[in-house]
């Protein structure tokens, strides 16, 4: 559809006359009103609209406003319109939502068959897709501007970068922090694992730049359960935790939080970690190396930077069809000292293509309570495969899923080959 | 307004509806071999349609007529705001080698007929032709603020001064626009007489 537009409208120069446009109209909107919002707080609604009360505002604000509405996860679907304000000139801007419900679920389960062990595979294939495959939770709103959460939350970071985790996590958000339109979420949560760690904490602070611009700041502490190992009748103490500090900006006029179809999302990245873990090694005696293998302690403290820069751009080539098609690059440094190997450093780069195609299932008209559409999915590229060793190879991936997006959450089934 | 030639008849030898409920489009002729398109009132007091009228807020209906010889590509654009205050239907037409004078209309009846008028779609010298007429419906109007104007200017090399504002008012129109509230297609072969 949209290609047909460009096309048509392209076609426009030659209708354009001399003749002068009347200004865009503006319109003062003396007041906001959220109607339909059961759960959804409507103070959070305006806070995210970054409209407000008292100010004109042309088409294009009200319409960058609803684009950004209609990227909010607690949101499906949202309309704008103009009712009389208290007096002539004066308006009443009415913004018209179908909400999520409060429990919410992103699953993607997408069985993806690897060709053999050394290949990896990536559920961050989907162009657009941030750090983790899944959640499962609930959200409530709480006064005016906040929400609590809570929720099953997995990670999916380059291996290089940071270790992958699954946790339960509990926090609030406050929106419109201090009046500014920002938001502030902090959590706690509790990796899940056999022995289940201490609570460690995550702050992840966001400041709309424009109606199409965030910069993200994030501050992760993560607390891996401890854990003691006994190998050879000798206890050995088992420990890890690690700390992730970064900034994201991005540039977002996508159409929808999840399944876009149509937009660009640009986004640069960089972030640290550092992680300190205690654990133990099969050695080599070096006294007498035709012995067994020694069972060693060994603390490791290990830093890494990263900087990570995503492209994207969705097409509409009609109204159920859509194409996308993105690169991602990313250069990762690592180091870390180890009581046994000394220190070592490297560094990782990585570069992959992502491709896609989708086919709506639904009609424009139906899709404001939902989506119900067939993806394609494809990528290739190189991926560290070795936390330690760094070893990298060359991996293509495809799948190929139904996904469902309700005001339950979004689901994803399929299957995908990786080699 | 647009002026029917009476010399040169048109004749549709058969409309192949893409849906079956789809309203009919009532082709006419006009002088240079211009085809235009009577719309159907229907797509007006069709609900969702209707509902983004009364907003305030402008619905764009946007054209796009593909020859299936020629593969050429015309179009036309309609712009229609309710003024809450004035209670006036505020609405233009940009189409084929013309834009139209912005018009007030004083009540439903009268944008209605001015609904009817037909839209200039495209030109030919062929005694038949095939085309596919896409209509989409538009929340919000194409018209942007000057900086985003200048944007697309500058990164188009699409100039502002002249004729060519209507380019840019429409492409960014076309790369910001929000989703098609609902959209209609027709598929006919017209026999120019």
């Amino acid at each position: 559809m949209t290609r047909t537009i460009l096309i048509a409208l392209t076609v426009l120069i030659a209708a354009a006359s001399a003749a002068e446009d009347a200004p865009p109209p503006r319109f003062y909107i003396e007041r906001i009103e959220v109607r339909e919002a059961a759960r959804v707080s409507p103070d959070v609604v305006i806070a995210e609209s970054r409209l407000r009360e008292g100010q004109e505002y042309t088409e294009a604000d009200l319409r960058d406003a609803a684009s950004r509405l209609s990227r909010l996860p607690f949101l499906l679907s949202s309309e704008f319109a103009l009712e009389k304000g208290s007096e002539r000139g004066r308006f009443v801007l009415v913004v018209t939502i179908a909400e999520t419900k409060p429990f919410f679920y992103a699953i993607d389960f997408r069985p993806i068959l690897p060709a053999d062990h050394t290949v990896e595979t990536d559920y961050s294939d989907r162009i657009g897709a941030e750090d983790g495959t899944g959640a499962l939770g609930a959200r409530w709103f709480v006064g005016r501007r906040g929400a609590l959460h809570l929720a099953l939350i997995t990670t999916e970071y380059d291996s290089a970068f940071a270790r992958d985790y699954g946790a339960v996590a509990f926090g609030y958000t406050q929106y419109d922090l201090f009046g500014t339109r920002a938001f502030a979420t902090l959590s706690v949560k509790q990796v899940i694992e056999q022995n289940a760690g201490s609570i460690s904490p995550q702050l992840v602070v966001g400041v709309p730049l424009s109606a199409n611009q965030t910069l993200t700041v994030e501050l992760d502490q993560t607390r891996f359960g401890d854990d003691v190992a006994n190998v050879r009748n000798e206890e050995f103490a088992l420990q890890r935790g690690q700390r992730i500090v970064g900034a994201t900006w991005s540039y977002n006029t996508t159409n929808r939080p999840f399944l876009p179809t149509r937009g660009t999302l640009v986004s640069v990245r960089p972030r640290a970690s550092w992680s300190d873990s205690a654990t133990y090694l099969y050695v080599v005696s070096p006294t007498n190396p035709t012995q067994d293998l020694e069972v060693v302690a060994d603390t490791v403290h290990a830093r890494a930077a990263e900087l990570t820069v995503k492209g994207a751009q969705y097409w509409e080539l009609s109204e159920r069809t859509s194409v996308s098609a993105g690169l991602e690059g990313a250069w990762t440094h690592f180091q870390a000292e180890s009581d046994f190997y000394g220190d070592r450093s490297d560094h990782v780069v990585r570069v992959v293509f992502r491709g896609g195609y989708s086919y709506s299932l639904w009609d424009a008209a139906r899709m404001k309570t939902g989506d119900s559409r067939l993806e394609l999915n494809a990528r290739i590229g190189s991926r560290s495969i070795d936390y330690y060793d760094l070893g990298y190879t060359s991996q293509q991936q495809m799948s190929a899923s139904w996904v469902r997006r309700s005001s339950w959450g979004t689901l994803r089934l399929g299957v995908g080959y990786a080699w | 307004m647009v002026r029917r030639a009476g010399a040169l008849a048109l004749s549709l030898l058969f409309a192949t509806m893409a849906r079956a409920q789809q309203p009919q489009l009532a082709f006419s002729v006009q002088p240079g071999g211009v085809v235009a398109a009577a719309l159907p009132v229907s797509i007006l007091q069709d609900a969702t349609v209707r509902k983004q009228l009364r907003s305030g807020l402008t619905t764009t209906f946007l054209i796009v007529a593909r020859q299936r010889d020629t593969r050429a590509v015309t179009g036309a654009r309609i712009e229609v705001r309710y003024d809450l205050w004035d209670e006036v239907w505020i609405a233009q037409k940009v189409e084929l080698n013309r834009r139209g004078e912005r018009q007030r209309l004083t009540s439903l009846d009268a944008l209605e007929k001015w609904w009817r008028t037909p839209v200039r779609l495209l030109s030919t010298k062929a005694s038949r032709v095939t085309v596919q007429v896409d209509l989409s419906v538009l929340p919000f109007s194409a018209a942007e603020e000057e900086d985003a104007r200048e944007w697309i200017s500058k990164s188009g090399g699409v100039g502002t001064e002249g004729g060519s504002g209507g380019l840019v008012d429409a492409l960014i129109g076309t790369t910001l626009s929000a989703k098609p509230l609902t959209s209609y297609r027709w598929n006919v072969e017209l026999a120019l007489q």
